[in-house]
């Protein structure tokens, strides 16, 4: 008769047998695998090669791959798709003979050549390479039946003595002396204004010259955005000159709460919910939006109300817990935009 | 592929030295450097390649080696061309479709196994935008198709993601996780170094010493190289363990 085996030693067995089985499993697995393929072995050519022929960028082959759409794609599309690749060959060879060309001229004129006025008048046509769209901020989602300051203040309900209040102070500290408002009551409560509600960015991105990342600043007041709650970003606003609020530098973290524009082209204000009075406290020049994104950060969204949309960097050293530090350290994030 | 015909090699072996195709994960030291040149002469010497002589055994065993193709070479004969030196290192399939790729499968069996895959794809997908970086807005797993771009910027934040997740593992897996991304870095860093556009001797040697790292602490992911052949043998090993208990 079989000896009986108490359950506890039978699973001590069992256990032990699944770990002998994945012991020896991972022992032939190691064996028999190995980090044989060519590309693994290329990288130790890298520095032979630095030494040859100079860096290795030079050599990317991404160029390559990108001249491919210039070079290719487009001859195709040009073409009429029969015998294409006669066309696709002459179609670059030819635009690059064209480009090479004006250049010759171009560089003829400037050493003072003497150049028919035909040619002078097709150089001052054309370009050799295409300029990049101007882009400029755009305000748009204009608001119907707001006409003037007395209207505007309607729709976003505040009193006038602070919105005239706030115009005369942000035309004294921030606008060139010719383009002041009148500090006069009756010429300000007449003062045609257009409210907005999304004001478009350009901001130039990193490294690069003629590619722009639209920034869209939004504010819907109370009214619903998507169908979801309100929107109303966090910005940086220019609310004063440069020596003013120390390392700001003039410009004030702010809800935005209106966008407006009139015939002197004031035409973005945002409002600082200062953090301990949660009053109005600046109307100031959009200069730009630092990331749109949530933050997530409860202090952050304790100090200012509402900053769950204000690309808000928070650091986590021990003596930056105040408002100050963090406001500066994202002041000096938002000095990588300032040509905005 | 290109390399391929250039080269008259076959498509596996390695394009500009003689390296054993055993080798090619180590970090060998020096090889020869393929000689055309002997190669023709081996060809020319041994005419009847498929017959049954010694010699011509011999020289279809190195041709089978060094995965020769037999035959005419674009460049054969040509005066002052060094077919072997025509292969430039190239980032962008060297390192970001090959060598990350492949890493990004190896992590991903770290974490399959035991790992906070939730929190890497969690960590992944909250990266906040940065003027140059192109922000993911699936997670990892999702993406079905990688561009050399997204590569470039996923080699930009992996660490810090990876960092992140697993930055408290149980004290069991501790040991492996750091030593994978010791690995992961050494790699990044090699990258990074590699696409600086002047180079100070110094550079260089920082350079080789993230590339021997890397070759020192790969041996982590060394699992994950498991080809369908060593999983199917290693699952009858364990049948047979079995069977023989039983």
């Amino acid at each position: 008769m079989r000896e009986r085996v108490p359950p506890s030693q039978r699973r001590r067995i069992r256990d032990d047998h699944r770990e002998e089985e994945n012991d020896q499993r991972m022992e032939f697995i190691h064996s028999k695998s190995n980090f044989n393929f060519v590309k693994m072995h290329l990288i130790s050519h890298f520095r032979h090669h630095i030494y040859m022929f100079g860096n290795i960028p030079m050599y990317f082959t991404e160029y390559g791959e990108l001249a491919h759409k210039e070079q290719i794609k487009d001859g195709w599309r040009g073409s009429n798709e029969i015998d294409a690749a006669r066309q696709i060959l002459s179609s670059y060879s030819r635009q690059h003979a064209i480009r090479m060309r004006i250049l010759n001229f171009q560089c003829l004129q400037r050493a003072g050549a003497d150049l028919t006025t035909e040619v002078v008048e097709h150089l001052e046509k054309t370009r050799p390479t295409p300029t990049p769209p101007a882009h400029r901020r755009s305000l748009k989602g204009r608001r119907d039946n707001i006409h003037d300051v007395v209207h505007f203040r309607r729709a976003c309900d505040m009193s006038p003595q602070t919105i005239w209040r706030e115009l005369i102070r942000y035309s004294r500290l921030s606008l060139p002396p010719e383009r002041r408002l009148l500090e006069n009551l009756s010429i300000l409560r007449a003062l045609p204004v257009e409210l907005l509600t999304q004001l478009e960015i350009p901001v130039l991105a990193f490294q690069e010259s003629g590619v722009y990342d639209i920034h869209r600043a939004r504010c819907t007041g109370a009214r619903l955005f998507c169908n979801q709650t309100s929107r109303n970003d966090c910005v940086w606003i220019l609310a004063s000159g440069e020596n003013m609020y120390c390392a700001l530098r003039g410009r004030l973290p702010a809800r935005l709460i209106a966008l407006f524009q009139n015939p002197v082209r004031l035409y973005a204000a945002g409002y600082c919910l200062s953090p301990r009075r949660g009053s109005i406290h600046a109307l100031g020049r959009l200069p730009t939006t630092i990331g749109l994104r949530r933050c997530g950060n409860r202090s952050a969204q304790r100090h200012y109300p509402g900053a769950h949309n204000c690309g808000y960097w928070d650091d986590h050293r021990p003596g930056a817990s105040d408002t100050g530090d963090r406001a500066a350290l994202a002041c000096q994030l938002s000095d990588r935009f300032t040509h905005v | 592929m290109e390399n391929v015909t250039i080269h008259g090699i076959k498509s596996n072996p390695y394009p500009t030295g003689e390296v054993p195709p055993e080798e090619l994960g180590s970090r060998a030291g020096h090889h020869r450097a393929r000689d055309y040149a002997r190669y023709e002469r081996y060809e020319r010497e041994n005419p009847a390649l498929d017959s049954e002589t010694h010699d011509a055994a011999h020289a279809r065993y190195t041709n089978e080696t060094h995965g020769i193709k037999r035959g005419q070479n674009v460049f054969q004969g040509v005066v002052r061309v060094s077919t072997p030196d025509l292969h430039k290192p190239d980032m962008l399939h060297t390192i970001y479709l090959a060598l990350f790729k492949h890493m990004m499968d190896w992590i991903q069996g770290v974490l399959k196994r035991r790992g906070p895959q939730k929190a890497v794809n969690d960590a992944w997908k909250a990266l906040p935008p940065y003027a140059g970086l192109f922000v993911p807005k699936k997670a990892y797993t999702e993406v079905t198709e990688w561009q050399g771009k997204e590569m470039r910027n996923l080699g930009r934040c992996l660490l810090a993601v990876l960092a992140v997740a697993l930055r408290q593992p149980d004290s069991t897996w501790m040991q492996p996780f750091r030593r994978a991304l010791t690995c992961v870095r050494s790699l990044l860093d090699f990258t990074i170094m590699a696409q600086y556009r002047s180079h100070t001797p110094e550079a260089i040697s920082y350079m080789e010493e993230y590339a021997t790292q890397f070759h020192e602490t790969k041996d982590i992911f060394l699992e994950f190289r498991i080809s369908k052949q060593t999983q199917e043998k290693a699952d009858e090993l364990r049948k047979e363990l079995r069977r023989q208990r039983a």
